[in-house]
C-alpha cells in the first residue's frame, strides 16, 4: 500500500467520521420526536442571544422542585439524575418521583441535573431544584423579540396558559415546540407581525 | 528588499566595488529565485477568501429560517459541509502540490463543521455548552491537520482546543480543571514535530511556538482551584522552562521578535518577579501557611507545579552539561532559584521578600554591565528598566516621603539619559578610531 493510498483511505475515514457525528446526533433525536410520549412543561420565556448558535428563547418551568426529605441529597449538586414524570389533573407534567439510578421500570423518565438542593425553612418546606436538558427554543432573531413581548402580554392578560411541548424517549428528551393556549409561538408572532403592518 | 537590493546593486556597481556582469548575475540569480516562490499572496488571499465565505456562510445559518421544515433544514446544514470537503479531496487528488487550495478548501471545511453543528443545534433546540460544543468542532477538524497536511488548521485546533481549556476553567459557572486539555495538545504534536523537522525556521514555525508557548501559558491558570497558592510556583517553573527552550540554538537562530518561548519566558519571569517583589503578597501567603502544607501534597496544583519544577530543573541541569548548544543565562538561573525561595516565604515573609528584590536589582545590574560592555544599548536600557520598576514599585510599597520620591524619580530619569548619553558617546568614538 503505497503513499497515496494510505492517503486516500485517511480521507474517507476523515469524511465518514465528520459525517457521522452529526448524523448521530440527529438521529438520536429524530427517533425520539417521533416515537417519544408528548409531555407538556408550563414555563416563563425570556430572551437572551447566543452569537455562534442563532438566537433562542430560554425557556424556565414551573414543574422543577421535588419536595422530598434532603438528607440523601446533600452536597449532589449538578449531578445527572433521573425524573419520573406524570401529569397533573390539569395535563401538565410534573416530577413524580428522582432517582439516582436509571429505572428498570415502564415509567416515562428523562435525565436532568440537580440545580440546588434547598435545605427548608419555615417559608418553605426542603426540595430539589431541577434544571431540564430544553431551556432552549431556538428562533429566527426577529421574532424571538417578538416572542417575548407576545408573552409577556399574555401574562398581563392573566389567564394564557404558555408551555414547552416535549417529547420524552429512552431518558432523552427533545423539545418539540413552544404554544401558547395551544397556538404554537411562531404562528402568533406572525399574526402579531402581520397586524401590525 | 528587493528596491533596497537593486539600489545597492547600482551603488557597488558605481563605485567599481561590483563588476557590470557580476551584478546582472545577481539580479538574474534573484529573479528566477522570486518565480519560483509560491505566490505567497495568493495562499494568503486565498486563506482569506476561504475564511470570509466560511464565516458568511456560518452568519446567514445563524439567522434560523422557522418556515422550512425539520428535514429541509437539516439538508441545508449539511451542503456546506459536503462542498468543503468535496474541496478537500478535489485539493488531495488534483492540486496536491498548491498550498492555496490546500489551506483554502481546508478553512472552508472546519467552519462548514462548525456551520453544521451549530445548525444541528439550533434545529433539534440542543442546548448542550459552549465547551462540549468547541471541543467537537475541534476534534472534527483535527484529522485535517494530517490528511490534508494544513498548518491553518492546526492553528485553528489550537485556538480551539485553549478555548475549550479556557471555557472549562475559567467561564463556565463552576470551573473546573480542564484534563482533556493535555491529550488534545498530544494529538497534534506529530504535526508540530514534523513542522520541527522540515521547516525549522520558517516564519510559520516560529509562529506556531509562539502560539503553543500562549496556549500553555493561558491554560495553566485553570489548573488553580482551592490551593491556589501553588500556581505561583508552577507558572514560574513553566516560564523558566519556556525561556531554557528559548535560548537553546536552535530557537537563537530565530530572529528576537520570532523567539517566542524566549520572550514569553523571560517576560513572565520578571513580571511573576516584580508581582512576588511586594511584600504584601508573601504576607498573605504565609498568613494561609496552615491551609498550605499538610492537605496540598494531593492538590492538583502542588502536583503540577512539582512537575514543572522539577522538568524546569532537570532541563537545567542536562543542558547545562552541553554548554555550547546553552549558556545559563541569569534568568534561567532564577526561576530555579524561585522555588526555595517559596518555600522559606511561607514562614518568613519577609526574607522571601528581599531575596526577591535582592534577585530583581541583581538581574538589573547584570544586564546594565552586559550593555555597557558589549556596547548593546537595548541591554543597558533593559537593565535600567528593571531597576526602574523595582524602584517605582517600592514607592507603592513604603512610607518614603513625596519629597524624597521626587528626587529619587528625578535620579532615576538622569542616570538613564545619562547612562544612554555615555553609551553613545563611547559608540561614535570607538566608531571613529576604526575609521
Amino acid at each position: 500500500m503505497n503513499i497515496k493510498e494510505f492517503i486516500f483511505i485517511a480521507f474517507i475515514l476523515m469524511v465518514l467520521f465528520q459525517l457521522f457525528i452529526p448524523a448521530q446526533m440527529i438521529v438520536q433525536r429524530e427517533n425520539v420526536l417521533r416515537r417519544g410520549t408528548a409531555y407538556k412543561f408550563k414555563t416563563a420565556p425570556i430572551d437572551p442571544s447566543d452569537p455562534f448558535r442563532g438566537k433562542y428563547i430560554d425557556l424556565s418551568f414551573e414543574a422543577t422542585r421535588f419536595y422530598t426529605d434532603i438528607e440523601a441529597w446533600r452536597g449532589k449538586q449538578g449531578e445527572t439524575v433521573f425524573v419520573h414524570l406524570s401529569t397533573d389533573s390539569a395535563g401538565f407534567a410534573r416530577i413524580q418521583q428522582i432517582s439516582l439510578l436509571e429505572p428498570a421500570t415502564e415509567v416515562d423518565y428523562l435525565k436532568a441535573e440537580i440545580r440546588y438542593v434547598f435545605k427548608g425553612d419555615e417559608a418553605e418546606a426542603s426540595h430539589i431544584r431541577i434544571s431540564y436538558p430544553f431551556d432552549r427554543f431556538y428562533m429566527e432573531e426577529s421574532k424571538a423579540y417578538e416572542a417575548e413581548q407576545v408573552y409577556r402580554e399574555s401574562r398581563r392578560a392573566g389567564e394564557q396558559l404558555t408551555y414547552a411541548l416535549v417529547r420524552i424517549k429512552g431518558g432523552e428528551a427533545v423539545i418539540e415546540n413552544v404554544l401558547i393556549d395551544g397556538t404554537p409561538i411562531q404562528e402568533l408572532v406572525k399574526l402579531r407581525q402581520a397586524e401590525s403592518h | 528588499m528587493r528596491k533596497a537590493l537593486a539600489k545597492a546593486l547600482i551603488e557597488l556597481v558605481n563605485e567599481q566595488v561590483l563588476s557590470p556582469e557580476k551584478a546582472d548575475e545577481i539580479r538574474a540569480y534573484y529573479q528566477a529565485k522570486n518565480e519560483r516562490a509560491p505566490n505567497r499572496l495568493m495562499i494568503v488571499f486565498g486563506i482569506l477568501g476561504a475564511l470570509l465565505v466560511g464565516l458568511g456562510v456560518i452568519l446567514i445559518f445563524a439567522h434560523n429560517w422557522d418556515d422550512l421544515s425539520r428535514s429541509t433544514k437539516t439538508i441545508l446544514a449539511f451542503v456546506p459541509l459536503l462542498m468543503g470537503q468535496l474541496a478537500c479531496g478535489y485539493s488531495l487528488w488534483k492540486q496536491r502540490e498548491n498550498i492555496s487550495w490546500r489551506e483554502g478548501s481546508s478553512t472552508f471545511l472546519i467552519f462548514a463543521i462548525g456551520a453544521n453543528i451549530s445548525l444541528i443545534s439550533q434545529i433539534y433546540h440542543i442546548s448542550g455548552s459552549m465547551s462540549g460544543f468547541i471541543l467537537t468542532w475541534a476534534l472534527l477538524s483535527l484529522p485535517l491537520v494530517y490528511v490534508l497536511r494544513s498548518s491553518m488548521s492546526s492553528i485553528f485546533y489550537l485556538i480551539g482546543i485553549s478555548w475549550y481549556a479556557w471555557e472549562i476553567g475559567y467561564w463556565h459557572h463552576s470551573s473546573q480543571i480542564p484534563f482533556l486539555y493535555p491529550l488534545l495538545l498530544l494529538l497534534v504534536l506529530p504535526h508540530y514535530y514534523l513542522l520541527y523537522k522540515k521547516s525549522a525556521s520558517s516564519n510559520f514555525t516560529s509562529f506556531y511556538h509562539w502560539l503553543v508557548a500562549l496556549s500553555l501559558i493561558t491554560v495553566l491558570g485553570t489548573v488553580a482551584t482551592d490551593h491556589e497558592e501553588w500556581i505561583f510556583v508552577a507558572y514560574m517553573s513553566l516560564f523558566g522552562i519556556l525561556f531554557i527552550i528559548g535560548s537553546t540554538r536552535y530557537f537563537k537562530e530565530y530572529r528576537s521578535l520570532n523567539n517566542g518561548p524566549a520572550i514569553l519566558g523571560s517576560t513572565g519571569t520578571i513580571l511573576l518577579l516584580i508581582f512576588m517583589s511586594f511584600h504584601g503578597i508573601w504576607r498573605e501567603l504565609a498568613d494561609n501557611r496552615a491551609a498550605i502544607l499538610p492537605e496540598s501534597l494531593f492538590a492538583p496544583e502542588f502536583i503540577i507545579a512539582a512537575l514543572l519544577s522539577f522538568g524546569a530543573i532537570t532541563l537545567f541541569f542536562i543542558l547545562h552539561r552541553r554548554q555550547p548548544v546553552w549558556e545559563p543565562a541569569p534568568l534561567s538561573w532564577i526561576s530555579i532559584l524561585f522555588i526555595p525561595i517559596f518555600f522559606t516565604g511561607l514562614s518568613n515573609p519577609l526574607t522571601a521578600t528581599v531575596l526577591i528584590n535582592v534577585l530583581l536589582l541583581l538581574l538589573g545590574l547584570y544586564h546594565i554591565r552586559q550593555g555597557t560592555q558589549k556596547h548593546h544599548l537595548g541591554r543597558l536600557n533593559f537593565g535600567l528598566l528593571i531597576i526602574s520598576t523595582l524602584i517605582i514599585c517600592r514607592f507603592f510599597d513604603t512610607n518614603i516621603s513625596f519629597v524624597l520620591r521626587g528626587f529619587l524619580f528625578v535620579a532615576l530619569g538622569v542616570s538613564f539619559f545619562a547612562a544612554n548619553y555615555i553609551m553613545l558617546k563611547k559608540k561614535s568614538s570607538s566608531a571613529k578610531k576604526l575609521s
